[in-house]
């Protein structure tokens, strides 16, 4: 394959992510401009001017009408996805690193970072999309103050069960469920030793799969949050995703970004990593960036992936019919006889 | 505004042709001045030309009308400098080198260098064999002798040894087909090969093999694709370790429907004529390009003018 180089970015690449139909890939850099590209063709369909920091985290809606941008400004801001326009901002007191949309698109939820005196904080928001964005209140429904002892930060959030639950991830390596109406922790679970850096699950949300500083990625069971599988690397896994037809996953990662310029491309271990997913096992690997890769998505319908990385680059990769057709390595099978 | 150097030369041709598009690919043809060196510049460029047909959902077709250019997009006339492709190909590797088997890594570089060292292995194993006469010749350098000064074709050496009367390689080949290939064992992977015509263009060399492989020990299959769209040329050579599973396999595929077109089977070289045989050579040379062809063609008829 010859992947499409996306050069629209100035700073490295903090997110990518196809909308849910696929053709749309929205990507968040820390040049403070959010972009929209043409998931087919590559081209640049459009960029959300108007944050002031850093976007860390996006998240378009199903529908695909309206999109949310975290920004390190403090600010949250809600775009029109097709021509661009900013409908509303919600200001924080602290960066903000997360957002994501409730199921059915009227809510949403935000993580804030500490700021001065301000905690860490997970908000909620009301935004019923089909009145006015004048109407919606710009305080949040809730606010969840996150433990302040040991400092922890959340990273990743998404509303689970029919936003009953929100699902957070943390840099302690640990994930929590908190209950939407009354801010309690439902569930807590600890599957990594340090910052589980990205979560992503699978299109059906039966299954997610953390990546982690610690070097591995984790496969769970959403209902009862019971550790499935475990793919190890030897390199601190920014992001995970599941393919939507095929039984794999893609790991991208690489050296933390500060030690990236004292090694060369080919040590730096800037590749993406194919495992499958049942066996555990690493069987492909796709080369190109120059610095870790931060983020990875692939497309819903399992023929494309992105890959941003440190470097300012997002490659956008077709996959050949030789990978779509191919039958899953089994191993540990007896090798066949050469002929 | 133009400068004056960029007005239109009078003296060239029009400014651009492009011929409209011939086997996938269409070629625009334009002329221009040299700024540095003043010459003309005739440039030929040849674009690879296909149509594919996408399903997309009502959604998405109405979302790609609907949507204008914004933001930083909205100015930009070319999108060079932002959307560009890899200039080169990225293949999914193999992290475990001995675990070759997964049909991953189809780098057709790669292919074609395993191709080439099995080739090498083959021909000193063979080498190997003449030496040590392992096929049971009984005399090995009596050949050697024979076909002195001359060039043997690989492929007829064996039969040279086991003939005991030095008669030529005319005789030799009246010899082979005497024997029909039925009583007598070579190691002659042509004289296995059957050239399987009538293929449809999907058809793969895998598909090949999954097709003859009930039959017996595949050695090789050759699918011919033209060497610039790599497109099937609609014939194949199948070349069998055994004569008789070639045999069975002409037998039972002469005239099977085979993706949807009726398969026609027949010997790669048949025992006919020596200018069929030089005839066969040519057509199965041709793989490589029509200049290429007609050299060996060239060659060919030299060699059996040698024979002669």
């Amino acid at each position: 394959m010859r992947p499409i180089l996306l050069k629209g970015h100035e700073r490295s690449i903090t997110y990518v992510n196809y909308n849910y139909d696929g053709d749309l890939l929205f990507t968040a850099s820390k040049d403070n401009v959010p972009t929209v590209w043409s998931a087919n063709t590559g081209e640049r369909i459009g960029t959300y001017n108007g944050h002031q920091g850093a976007v860390w985290d996006l998240d378009c809606n199903k529908f695909s009408t309206h999109l949310l941008t975290a920004s390190a400004d403090a600010t949250c801001k809600m775009w029109n996805v097709e021509t661009g326009e900013e409908v509303q901002t919600f200001k924080h007191r602290g960066p903000v690193r997360g957002v994501a949309w409730g199921e059915g698109s009227q809510c949403f939820a935000t993580i804030s970072d500490p700021f001065m005196d301000a905690v860490a904080m997970i908000s909620i928001y009301d935004c019923p999309l089909d009145s006015s964005p004048e109407s919606w209140s710009q305080a949040p429904r809730l606010e969840i103050e996150l433990p302040k002892e040991n400092a922890v930060k959340a990273t990743n959030l998404v509303f689970l069960n029919l936003n009953e639950a929100l699902f957070v991830t943390f840099d302690d390596g640990s994930i929590r469920l908190y209950d939407v109406v009354n801010g309690k922790v439902l569930n807590m679970i600890t599957p990594h030793t340090k910052k589980i850096n990205n979560v992503s699950f699978n299109r059906e949300k039966t299954l997610f799969i953390t990546s982690s500083v610690d070097t591995t990625a984790k496969l769970y069971d959403v209902v009862k949050l019971e550790h499935l599988k475990t793919y190890k690397t030897d390199r601190p896994v920014n992001d995970a995703v599941i393919s939507p037809n095929k039984e794999h996953i893609l790991l991208g990662g690489g050296q933390d970004a500060m030690s990236v310029t004292t090694t060369s491309g080919k040590a730096g271990k800037f590749e993406t990593k194919f495992f499958h997913l049942v066996y555990e096992t690493e069987f492909g690997v796709v080369k190109g960036h120059f610095g870790p890769i931060n983020a990875l998505a692939i497309n819903p319908d399992g023929r494309s992936y992105a890959s941003g990385a440190e470097d300012g680059y997002i490659r956008l990769h077709f996959f050949d019919q030789s990978y779509i057709n191919m039958k899953d390595p089994v191993p540990d099978a007896p090798t066949e006889e050469a002929n | 505004m133009s400068r004056w150097a960029d007005a239109d030369d009078p003296s060239l041709p029009p400014a651009a042709y492009t011929s409209p598009p011939q086997n996938g690919r269409q070629t625009t043809t334009s002329y221009s001045v040299s700024s540095k060196t003043g010459q003309k510049l005739k440039t030929v460029k040849t674009v690879k030309v296909w149509s594919e047909v996408r399903k997309v959902n009502k959604r998405v077709k109405s979302r790609s009308e609907r949507m204008k250019r914004f933001g930083l997009a909205s100015g930009e006339e070319e999108q060079e400098n932002v959307t560009i492709q890899s200039r080169d190909v990225i293949t999914i590797e193999d992290p475990n080198i001995e675990n070759t088997g997964d049909g991953e890594a189809e780098d057709p570089g790669k292919a074609l260098a395993g191709n080439l060292n099995a080739f090498w292995a083959k021909q000193q194993r063979r080498q190997l064999e003449r030496k040590y006469d392992v096929n049971g010749d009984p005399e090995p350098e009596a050949s050697a002798s024979d076909g002195l000064g001359k060039y043997v074709p690989p492929g007829q050496r064996g039969a040279v040894s086991s003939t005991s009367s030095g008669g030529g390689l005319a005789a030799m080949a009246d010899k082979i087909e005497a024997s029909g290939g039925g009583d007598k064992k070579y190691d002659d992977r042509d004289a296995n090969t059957i050239r399987c015509t009538n293929i449809s263009e999907e058809t793969t060399e895998k598909d090949l093999q999954e097709l003859f492989k009930d039959f017996g020990r595949i050695s090789r299959v050759y699918l011919a694709k033209d060497r610039e769209t790599m497109q099937s040329r609609g014939f194949a050579f199948i070349s069998f370790v055994h004569h008789a599973d070639a045999q069975n396999a002409m037998d039972a595929l002469q005239g099977y429907g085979y993706d949807h077109l009726i398969l026609k089977l027949e010997w790669a070289r048949p025992s006919g004529g020596k200018g069929d045989a030089g005839g066969e050579r040519t057509e199965f040379r041709s793989g490589y390009g029509k200049a290429l062809a007609q050299d060996t063609k060239e060659k060919v008829s030299f060699a059996s003018n040698l024979t002669k």
